[in-house]
């Protein structure tokens, strides 16, 4: 039994892993919220409908054989989550969901008389492309007359980041990535200019919180108690998340195009390698059933559609944030087992937060069974500059098959990335390829594209074979 | 405002937002707090001023 590395903030309903299986320890307090929010006819309607997470109250034998601490009163089994992904590896609609999961679960609750304690975007996660609320220890009686202790945090972590999304075009995931704990109303306010003040939801959400934060210091008592003797009611809060929802649901963000974003339309040699690759992935693919299958530099995402056929969860990683919103898009209407994710593959999620474990590195989070690879190995070596050997490697330490394409020197796309470099690459070529594949992999399939200039290889781990 | 202690504590702002943005009856909650704090600010001066100064001699003597 160990106590999940990420979730020690709430004491009284830690998660905890034993093998397999996900596991929450409620407190006797926790223990009599869980009690209360089970029953809530909300409660039970969102988790059939899959938008909480499946959980079930273990018998005290079962209990029993954890050794929990003395002051443990139940133990919860969840539902396992295929992925465990993070707010800054979501494009803007996933945290646009994820906040919109809150507000719609805080409205139900609230009017059952229970509050969400929390709004952190890591409380959610996606099945698929679907968001599921996991953190059950949140939802608390509510206190009549006490405000939304969790609002301040709310903005911080998905309300700025999407109005600056928005509103600005800054991508918000390298700001999360840094600031776990969201980004503070003042430096919001640093990024609008001040026509975005006339905006939904920047005057009263934004430039009055910092300019209340910044003049209001701490009352001899304490601001809830105060509030609550002063007259705040419940009202007050259902207006104010009807108001937030409505800022969310009309937000857009609309991404500049890109070069990937109609990559796989415009380029002929692309469009002509097509469907040799996608016949190649599909044979691959329907042999067996596969757990988790990972895409890297998915860009449209067809690969990963095929994947997923056969697959129970793909994640499909991209660096471009349009190309992972408009994949997600797609998922999300198609209810799809495909969970996109920003990721640039030189730089990708370190293990970081309290002692470098809260938040587990990418690679920590589940190990793929294959790793579909296309077009991406020669912006890896030669415009990321990361030794041939080396990509290889990484490549074999996540541990599963491997469909890899390979562009040769004189393929086009390399030819472009060349242009205006000295060629160090002695290393990039298909025997050295081969030669440092075969150290990990035993080649089973190798195919040439109809362009000339291209080759798809197909490996498995020594290990599994 | 000034309430006399010098910790800040940024939820405080977040928290009246919440009465604020409730529209009528926000605002008159947030009229009702603010005199609040005046009042125990005021009551908090009253009872400084009425505290006596206990002299400190600045003498001090070796044994």
């Amino acid at each position: 039994m160990n106590f999940d590395s990420g979730s020690f903030r709430d004491r009284s309903a830690r998660v905890f892993t034993s093998g397999e299986q996900v596991y929450r320890a409620l407190s006797n307090e926790a223990y009599a919220n869980w009690q209360q929010v089970s029953k809530q006819p909300f409660f039970l309607q969102r988790s059939l409908a899959g938008q909480i997470v499946g959980s079930e109250e273990l018998s005290s034998d079962e209990r029993q054989k954890f050794l929990l601490p003395g002051n443990v009163a139940a133990v919860l089994r969840h539902e396992r989550i295929p992925f465990i992904s993070y707010p800054y590896e979501w494009s803007f609609a996933m945290l646009r969901q994820a906040a919109l999961v809150h507000l719609e679960l805080l409205t139900d609750a609230v009017s059952s008389g229970l509050i969400l304690k929390d709004a952190s975007p890591y409380n959610v996660q996606f099945r698929g492309s679907q968001p599921v609320f996991i953190d059950l220890g949140s939802f608390t009686p509510l206190v009549p007359g006490e405000p939304w202790l969790a609002y301040r945090q709310f903005c911080e972590m998905m309300l700025f980041p999407l109005l600056l999304q928005a509103y600005r075009g800054v991508d918000f995931q390298t700001i999360l990535r840094s600031q776990l704990e969201g980004i503070p109303a003042r430096q919001f306010i640093q990024w609008m200019r001040w026509s975005d003040l006339f905006r939904p939801g920047v005057f009263t959400n934004g430039w009055l919180q910092s300019v209340l934060e910044s003049k209001t210091q701490a009352a001899p008592g304490s601001t809830v108690s105060d509030l609550q003797k002063s007259g705040f009611n419940l009202q007050m809060i259902e207006r104010m998340l009807k108001n937030l929802k409505r800022i969310i649901e009309r937000l857009k963000w609309v991404p500049r195009q890109t070069q990937w974003t109609s990559y796989n339309d415009t380029l002929s040699h692309v469009a002509d390698d097509s469907p040799a690759k996608s016949e190649f992935v599909h044979n691959i693919c329907r042999t067996k059933q596969r757990r988790l299958v990972w895409d890297l530099g998915c860009n449209d995402g067809r690969y990963s559609k095929i994947a997923s056929q056969q697959a129970s969860t793909v994640i499909a990683m991209d660096q471009d944030h349009a190309c992972v919103d408009h994949l997600f898009n797609s998922s999300f209407e198609s209810r799809s087992n495909i969970l996109p994710l920003c990721i640039d593959l030189a730089n990708t999620s370190p293990a970081q937060g309290w002692r470098g474990h809260e938040r587990k590195r990418l690679e920590d989070r589940g190990r793929p069974d294959l790793v579909i690879c296309l077009g991406i190995i020669h912006h890896m070596v030669l415009a990321a500059n990361i030794p041939l050997p080396d990509v290889v490697d990484w490549l074999a330490s996540l541990g599963g098959e491997l469909i890899l394409e390979f562009p040769s020197k004189q393929d086009a796309m390399v030819r472009a990335l060349l242009r205006n470099k000295h060629d160090q690459y002695e290393d990039y070529s298909l025997e050295h390829l081969e030669s440092e594949l075969q150290k990990h992999f035993r080649i089973q399939q190798r195919q040439s594209l109809p362009s000339g200039e291209r080759t798809l290889l197909h490996g498995i781990p020594y290990q599994s074979v | 405002m000034n309430f006399m202690l010098a910790y800040f504590d940024p939820t405080a702002g977040s928290l009246l937002l919440q009465a604020l943005v409730g529209g009528f009856g926000g605002i008159m909650v947030v009229g009702r707090y603010l005199w609040m704090q005046l009042r125990g600010h005021e009551q908090v001066q009253a009872v400084l001023s009425q505290s006596q100064e206990i002299p400190i001699s600045t003498h001090f003597h070796s044994r």
